[in-house]
């Protein structure tokens, strides 16, 4: 029997608290300064956070940092513990909170500090750019990528941080008919095949709209990119 | 016919006025199948009314809905007051009786069963004119006391031009008698009251005891002979404070009116809801409704049971919170959406025809603000445009989810007439508020080709209204339009409709600034085979050495990215002393001092025909990045 927690959010003023030492690891912000501007999601939305807990806390002792394979060892979990729906998903400061207050160990032990700008993307990223908070990317990924409790697409996505990069940095990868067609076909490709496919599928989409193709049609449009550039 | 007319000192009684062999002859009140009535419906028209009826001072319209239920002896005491056994049962059996049917025998059986309690709904409205005049003329009194579907109101932003409103209080009336107690503002500006008259809509029917036909309206009154027969009057003075008393309208002596429901049920509903779940949606209704005027001091909203007192506040309700924000943001100078929360605005121009008399009217605008909405919002007026003016009632929730495109969802606002700035109204804004008044059907929930706007005005009010909507989602199209990625045509067209933004020319450039220092044109277009264009460069600084040019054409991606470039493989210039070099497939223009213009027209390679879906052939941007050398260096 699991049990459900409240979800939160971190408001927006309270992104002033991501400092530089945070971001760094260096400093930690203390509870009652974050609970000031943490509140709970308006929608009532619940997870199954002591299960995301004990699975962030496996990845975190089984994985060496900066290890790209706790992506796809921890997705699942974060999708099935955070059963909500892509509205609720939608706001970014669920992810802040998660990223801030929940597992800050995470997103630091997964993205190594290069700049101040790049590791705030980590934290207080999200919102419409599926690429960006360090939480929220698996969330979406695994939930544009799984079918029902299958996610054995995800695991190949996953398994491919060129198409993770190339795929879900762009536009198209919010329509999930598109990205499970072009994920699917790209698995085995070659990184320059994946770029430069990628690329000509977006090209392509300025002629064809992307809401009208079933993911037949664009698992044929991926097709035809990917014979062409090979 | 033959009631014998009280002196001024006479009890209330009731009168019907009898038909006579010819007379028209009512079924149930006309009116109740007019509009789609449930209790939001009711709220909205008893608010709009008393909203329209404001006395032109500082105060606020305040408006109170008192819900009362009696039982036991209270009931029978107020049952004797209202004449009941007398004056109203025999009628309302002698309706049942005929074909009306069951609803008035139930209703009879259940105001005569002492067990059960009767509900009372009073409407108190304070600050307002209240039924000033006579019966005789068009008064207030008259449009609300006499007559069906007419109207009186105050002045041009009133929300009503049909006085539909007012039935709205006999159809939740399951008793279709509405009391009436009302200190009216006389035009001397002192307040005469109070004055006190209850008001029946029966259908037509006939005494057992007598073979009269009685027409159905029926007044207690003090029915008082005159030369043109009988008519009903008001109760006034001591008496009529008492009577207001005995029946639970009385009121302060400030100027207004009260109106009592009597037997207050929702027709459109089987069960009857508890009271404290019906003050909870009628002020979720008032604020839905009005949030404007309440938001702006003009309107308070109380509803009070026999256990608590709720205020309409803005506030409270999550649904309207978005709206709200937009109104209070509207002149910001954003025009473009970024992050969730923000506020962008536009003005949508308003040409409004002629009136009919041939007076010429002011080009009008009214203010588009839209606020790109964020997950944690209430969604539940998603992607619509709150549409009001002067009066401040929303009109309509308008859906726009064809213009949100993606997760830019909005909620918007389209703030007309003398709602449009906090300032006092300019004449345009007049002008938009009288033409969107005449706009409004009897519900009052459109803004639309109407009866009343043929009649005020001259052809082109049905182009007017349209090309404002036109614009309207244009605008709203270009606020929630992508704000980065480079360029987005559709947007560049909509830029071109608004004056603010100047002539709408052409961009030189597809992510870069535009320049200070060269006035750049340029078009392309896709010929079938290839990319063509052509453009003008010149130097808008004085005193140069000369300037180069670089022609680029670049693939771009769905989102904007850029994708591969394309090759130029010709370029004409018509200038002299500019040299053209081909580089990589990027054309560079080298003009000498002597050279302030030059002209270029050019084309890419040829695609061979690629298929649309290669991925090869695509939106392309035209890119051209210049340079300027000058005796203090070089400016780009």
């Amino acid at each position: 029997m699991t049990e459900e927690n409240q979800l939160y959010r971190l408001v927006e003023d309270g992104q002033r608290l991501v400092g530089e030492e945070f971001l760094k690891g260096e400093a930690k912000i203390p509870d009652e300064a974050l609970d000031e501007y943490v509140e709970p999601m308006p929608s009532g939305a619940t997870g199954n956070l002591q299960t995301l807990d004990s699975s962030v806390e496996r990845i975190l002792n089984e994985y060496s940092e900066t290890d790209t394979a706790m992506d796809g060892a921890l997705a699942e979990d974060v999708h099935q513990c955070l059963d909500i729906t892509r509205r609720t998903a939608g706001d970014p400061g669920l992810w802040h909170w998660i990223a801030v207050d929940r597992y800050p160990d995470f997103v630091r032990h997964r993205w190594e500090y290069r700049s101040e700008a790049a590791m705030r993307e980590k934290f207080l990223g999200a919102g419409s750019d599926l690429y960006s908070n360090a939480i929220h990317r698996l969330w979406w990924i695994a939930e544009l990528t799984s079918d029902g409790d299958d996610y054995t697409l995800t695991e190949q996505v996953f398994a491919n941080q060129t198409i993770v990069n190339k795929v879900f940095d762009r536009w198209f990868a919010r329509y999930q008919p598109a990205v499970v067609a072009i994920c699917d076909e790209l698995a085995d490709e070659r990184s320059g095949v994946i770029d430069e496919a990628t690329r000509r599928f977006n090209h392509a989409l300025t002629n064809v709209q992307l809401e009208a193709l079933s993911e037949e049609d664009a698992r044929n449009l991926t097709r035809r990119v990917i014979q062409d550039v090979r | 016919m033959t009631r014998k007319p009280n002196d001024t000192t006479g009890e209330a009684e009731w009168f019907f006025f009898s038909g006579g062999p010819g007379a028209p002859r009512y079924g149930d009140d006309p009116t109740k199948h007019s509009v789609d009535h449930d209790s939001e419906a009711f709220v909205r028209e008893v608010l709009q009314n008393a909203n329209d009826q404001g006395l032109d001072n500082e105060d606020p319209v305040r408006v109170t809905f008192r819900f009362v239920t009696l039982s036991g002896e209270d009931k029978e005491r107020f049952l004797n007051t209202l004449d009941w056994g007398s004056g109203l049962r025999g009628r309302l059996n002698a309706v049942s009786r005929a074909k009306h049917g069951r609803r008035y025998d139930d209703l009879v059986d259940e105001i005569d069963n002492p067990d059960s309690e009767l509900r009372l709904l009073i409407v108190e409205d304070r600050n307002t004119t209240g039924l000033t005049g006579t019966w005789e003329e068009d008064s207030n009194y008259a449009a609300l006391v006499r007559d069906e579907l007419y109207s009186s109101k105050q002045d041009d932003t009133a929300g009503g031009s049909y006085g539909l409103g007012k039935s709205v209080l006999w159809t939740f009336s399951g008793a279709s008698t509405v009391v009436f107690n009302s200190y009216p503002m006389e035009s001397s500006g002192s307040t005469q009251g109070p004055r006190v008259i209850a008001r029946s809509k029966f259908p037509t029917h006939e005494l057992p005891d007598d073979d009269t036909t009685y027409q159905g309206a029926g007044w207690l009154c003090e029915p008082v002979q005159t030369e043109d027969g009988v008519r009903p009057m008001s109760i006034r003075g001591e008496k009529a404070e008492q009577l207001a008393e005995r029946l639970h309208v009385g009121r302060p002596a400030t100027s207004g009116t009260s109106a009592m429901v009597v037997d207050f049920q929702d027709p459109t509903r089987d069960e009857r809801p508890d009271i404290e779940d019906l003050a909870e949606e009628f002020v979720e209704a008032s604020v839905k409704y009005f949030w404007p005027a309440i938001f702006r001091d003009d309107l308070e909203v109380t509803v009070e049971t026999s256990e608590e007192t709720y205020e309409a506040k803005t506030e409270d309700v999550p649904s309207i919170r978005p709206f709200l924000e937009c109104f209070k943001s509207r002149f910001t100078e954003n025009e473009l959406l970024d992050s969730p929360g923000d506020v962008a605005g536009l003005n949508i121009p308003l040409n409004i025809p002629p009136r009919a008399d041939g007076t010429e009217t002011p080009d009008g605008e009214v203010r588009l603000a839209a606020r790109l909405a964020s997950p944690a919002d209430d969604d539940t007026y998603l992607n619509r445009v709150a549409l009001f003016r002067g009066a401040g009632m929303v009109v309509k929730y308008y859906d726009q989810s064809r213009v949100a495109f993606g997760d830019r969802n909005f909620h918007a606002i389209l703030a007309s007439g003398e709602a449009r700035t906090d300032f006092p109204p300019s004449d345009p804004d007049q002008e938009v508020d009288r033409f969107l008044r005449f706009a409004e059907p009897p519900e009052h929930d459109e803004w639309e080709s109407t009866e009343n706007l043929r009649e005020q005005y001259q052809r082109g009010f049905r182009t007017a209204l349209e090309d404002m909507f036109e614009t309207m989602r244009d605008g709203l199209r270009h606020l929630a339009a992508k704000s980065n990625g480079g360029t987005d045509i559709l947007s560049d067209n909509v830029l071109n409709r608004f004056p603010i933004h100047g002539n709408g020319a052409p961009r030189a450039t597809g992510n870069s600034a535009p320049s200070e220092v060269f006035e750049i044109e340029s078009s392309s277009r896709f010929d079938g085979e290839r990319w063509t264009f052509s453009g003008r460069i010149e130097p808008i600084v004085e005193n140069f050495q000369g300037w180069t040019a670089e022609i680029s054409l670049t693939g771009i991606g769905e989102d904007g990215s850029r994708s591969d470039e394309i090759p130029v493989e010709s370029i004409t210039v018509d200038a002299e002393n500019v040299t053209k070099i081909h580089e990589n497939g990027t054309a560079r223009l080298v003009a000498e001092a002597s050279t302030e213009n030059a002209s270029f027209e050019g084309h890419s390679h040829a695609t061979d025909n690629e298929d649309m879906l290669s991925g090869k052939v695509g939106e392309t941007q035209i890119e051209i990045r210049a340079e300027i050398q000058t005796t203090e260096g070089d400016e780009s």
